[in-house]
């Protein structure tokens, strides 16, 4: 089976990367401000991800091939006593090839706790489980040929790394702080980086900008996330960019549309949802009604 | 110049940077910006779209304000058109294969409750294909589906598949399979559809599926004179009459599913009719010997469970099936069929890290008071093994694949390479390769019949 199973984690990038509130001071609280803010309890999006190999003409990335290109649609809910675990489907409606392949996500807080993943096949008819990947090894696999892997797509967890306010400086005309996280010695054997470095927006707590290094402390990847935009009273980034500086390749991850706390039933988020199309259907019909 | 640039760049960066430096609170030996090679924001300008980068072709997926219009109801149809060629490498070469097709999936929802689903396909075969027809129509599926509250009802041609093993049939039962093809078709395009009524029932204690199969269809062999044709009753020596299944074979079948944990369980029970044929010695006439080819009917109680662990998801299955029928080894003598009960298990092992999957599975049919008189052995073991890549970002898998089935000593091996030239253009080339040991297995005949297929198809 292609490693299909990233749609999952591709939309979840969407959720808990490009939306911000909240305010600190530390390193850490800042870091906990940036990833802990109101996402909403519920989210609908429906984005795209073009990939293609790239040229750097006058500083600026140009495709030099036809990109890929994959939408998707996402439909995401908060859970637990926090609402920090949560659930997530995710439908693929581009390519054609590809259309009707459906995702169904469980994320948790609790670090020890792997993800619950399953993927509904069309063409086989047939939902099937899917390894969310080891403790001990970094997941380093491509999402459907996009730049980014499972660790990029993952939601961060604040316990994961120790952080270093590096600078304050000026990027996308914001007020930047940059902050460093270096992993825990035990996230260190699960993460493909060593050092991640960030500029977080100072009144918004948007990333605005992530670089990455891989274990051999070389830059091997840039996000950047632009386009921001207030949503429902919650900030979002329309545009991710990811540079894969290695490859020369990139990835763009675009939110075409997007609506927060919407009603969305408990059981929407079940398997149901990947077998029963009429089930399915009737309440995306819904959510596209109230995207923005 | 592009010193010039550098330098207006480092003295721009130092500007960003000197008041981190001033207020003293991030670390204090920083003097240079943190990423001076920024290439897509460019802090000399303002941000505007100038400095972002735009020369991306291929734009899709931006939400456009669109009119209600009758042809939305075509918005999700995927049209396959495909060519398929094969040839042959065995003692017979040459092309065997040569076939366009046209496929059809259409699906939309009436007044929120109503889903209709089609996938058609049109197949047209041209020179030197072994097929006897030149036009074959098929319609996989077509069902309506009524979804209300918990309960969702779907009846119409349908295809249903269950269990966990990606090879075995162990309860996997419900839809025949297409074999005219031998070993040369995928598991999913092989599957047939049966009209049928489907309840699900989705609660919180789990998923409860009922069938009603008014219309059991069989497993679908190669056509007489096709190149994987065995001719075992030869018309000089047998009679053969059929008798396929009617609406007195009406099959019934049951599913319960739910997940645990990092675990999802099936229980499943059904009364059914066989989808291999099995043929009854009447008698002879006329210097013939009388075959009647029936199907019969046997009960399956039958579990699946998958469990996930690291990179490693286990599956198995096990099925009690009762009053199975099996083949005596003489076919001309009465009684020449045994009902037999059986004993199904399937254990696999899926090993997925970064872009090497792998795949193991294990699987074996016990006849239980097994009689030395059967055709089949005692036991008829299996083994699947599959090993495959990606590369180039995921647009070209290289697959190879084993099929070994022990007792009957008969291995399939095939190398497969699937490249997505585009988002629609997809190329699939294999090489399959027939290993058969054992003289009275009833594969023998098809030894040598080695392949290389070419599958070119275009989804839209």
């Amino acid at each position: 089976m292609r490693s299909i199973k990233s749609y999952l984690l591709i939309i979840t990038v969407t959720f808990f990367g490009l939306i911000s509130t909240g305010f600190s001071e530390t390193p850490k609280e800042i870091m906990r401000s940036a990833i802990d803010r109101d996402d909403g309890k519920t989210q609908v999006t429906r984005l795209t991800l073009s990939s293609c190999r790239y040229s750097k003409k006058n500083r600026k990335l140009v495709c030099t091939e036809r990109p890929r290109v994959k939408i998707m649609e996402g439909i995401r809910k908060d859970f637990g006593p926090d609402q920090k675990d949560s659930k997530l489907i995710t439908i693929l409606l581009e390519p054609a090839s590809e259309r009707g392949i459906g995702f169904l996500q469980f994320d948790y807080d609790d670090i020890d706790k792997e993800t619950d993943q399953w993927i509904y096949l069309s063409a086989l008819g047939k939902v099937k489980r899917i390894i969310s990947g080891n403790e001990y090894e970094p997941r380093d696999g491509s999402f459907f040929g996009t730049e980014f892997n499972y660790e990029d797509m993952e939601s961060r967890n604040l316990k994961n790394c120790t952080y270093k306010l590096l600078a304050e400086e000026k990027y996308q005309g914001r007020d930047c702080w940059v902050i460093e996280s270096i992993p825990t010695s035990r996230w260190s054997k699960r993460s493909n980086y060593s050092k991640t470095l960030d500029w977080i927006d100072k009144e918004r707590f948007l990333f605005l900008k992530t670089i990455l290094y891989n274990r051999q402390v070389k830059r091997v990847k840039r996000i950047t996330n632009y386009a921001p935009e207030k949503v429902n009273g919650i900030w979002i980034q329309r545009k991710r960019l990811m540079n894969n500086m290695e490859t020369r390749r990139m990835t763009r991850l675009t939110i075409d549309a997007v609506v927060f706390n919407v009603p969305v039933r408990d059981d929407f988020l079940t398997l149901r949802t990947l077998t029963d199309k009429a089930f399915r259907e009737k309440n995306i019909k819904k959510f596209r009604k109230s995207l923005k | 110049m592009q010193r010039i640039r550098l330098i207006v760049f480092f003295l721009l960066c130092l500007t960003w940077v000197y008041p981190a430096i001033a207020i003293g609170s991030p670390d204090k030996t920083l003097i240079a910006p943190v990423d001076p090679d920024d290439e897509i924001f460019d802090e000399s300008s303002s941000l505007d779209d100038e400095d972002i980068d735009e020369s991306w072709d291929g734009e899709k997926g931006s939400v456009e304000e669109k009119k209600d219009s009758l042809w939305d109801i075509f918005d999700q149809t995927r049209f396959t058109l495909q060519q398929n060629l094969a040839y042959q490498t065995g003692e017979s070469d040459g092309l065997i294969v040569n076939r366009s097709s046209i496929r059809v999936e259409w699906s939309n929802l009436f007044s929120d409750n109503y889903y209709l689903h089609f996938d058609g396909k049109l197949t047209m075969f041209g020179s030197h294909d072994h097929s006897n027809d030149s036009l074959e129509e098929d319609m996989r599926e077509g069902y309506l589906q009524i979804s209300m509250g918990n309960l969702s009802v779907s009846f119409g041609k349908k295809i249903v598949v269950w269990g966990e093993a990606d090879g075995a049939v162990v309860t996997d039962i419900i839809s025949p399979r297409d074999k005219s093809e031998f070993a040369f078709t995928t598991l999913s395009e092989s599957r047939v559809g049966q009209y049928l009524l489907l309840f699900d029932l989705y609660t919180d204690s789990g998923t409860w599926s009922f069938i009603v199969n008014p219309d059991p269809r069989i497993n679908t062999g190669p056509e007489s004179c096709s190149e994987y044709y065995i001719d075992s009753f030869p018309d000089s020596l047998f009679e053969v009459e059929v008798k396929n299944p009617d609406e007195s074979d009406t099959e019934f079948a049951f599913r319960w599913k739910q997940t645990f944990g990092k675990s999802d369980l099936s229980i499943m029970a059904g009364d059914l009719v066989e989808n291999q044929a099995v043929y009854r010695y009447s008698g002879s006439n006329s210097g013939k010997y009388q075959l009647s080819k029936g199907f019969s009917r046997y009960q399956m109680i039958g579990i699946a469970a998958n469990y996930a662990s690291g990179n490693f998801l286990w599956k198995q299955e096990v099925a009690y099936k009762a009053n199975r029928s099996f083949q005596k080894q003489t076919f001309t003598e009465y009684n020449n069929l045994l009902e037999k009960d059986v004993l199904d298990m399937a254990l696999g092992v899926e090993y997925n890290y970064s872009k090497f999957n792998l795949y193991l599975e294990a699987s074996n049919q016990l006849i239980l008071n097994w009689e030395s008189t059967l055709y089949n052995e005692e036991n008829e073991t299996s083994i699947i093994f599959i090993m495959g890549y990606d590369f180039l970002n995921e647009t070209l898998k290289l697959e190879y694949s084993l099929s070994y089935q022990i007792q009957n000593r008969y291995t399939v091996h095939k190398v497969e390479s699937d490249y997505e030239f585009t988002d629609n253009l997809r190329g699939i080339l294999s090489f399959t390769y027939l290993d058969f040991d054992k003289e009275s297995s009833a594969l023998w005949q098809l030894r040598k019949k080695d392949r290389v297929d070419l599958n070119i198809k275009y989804i839209f």
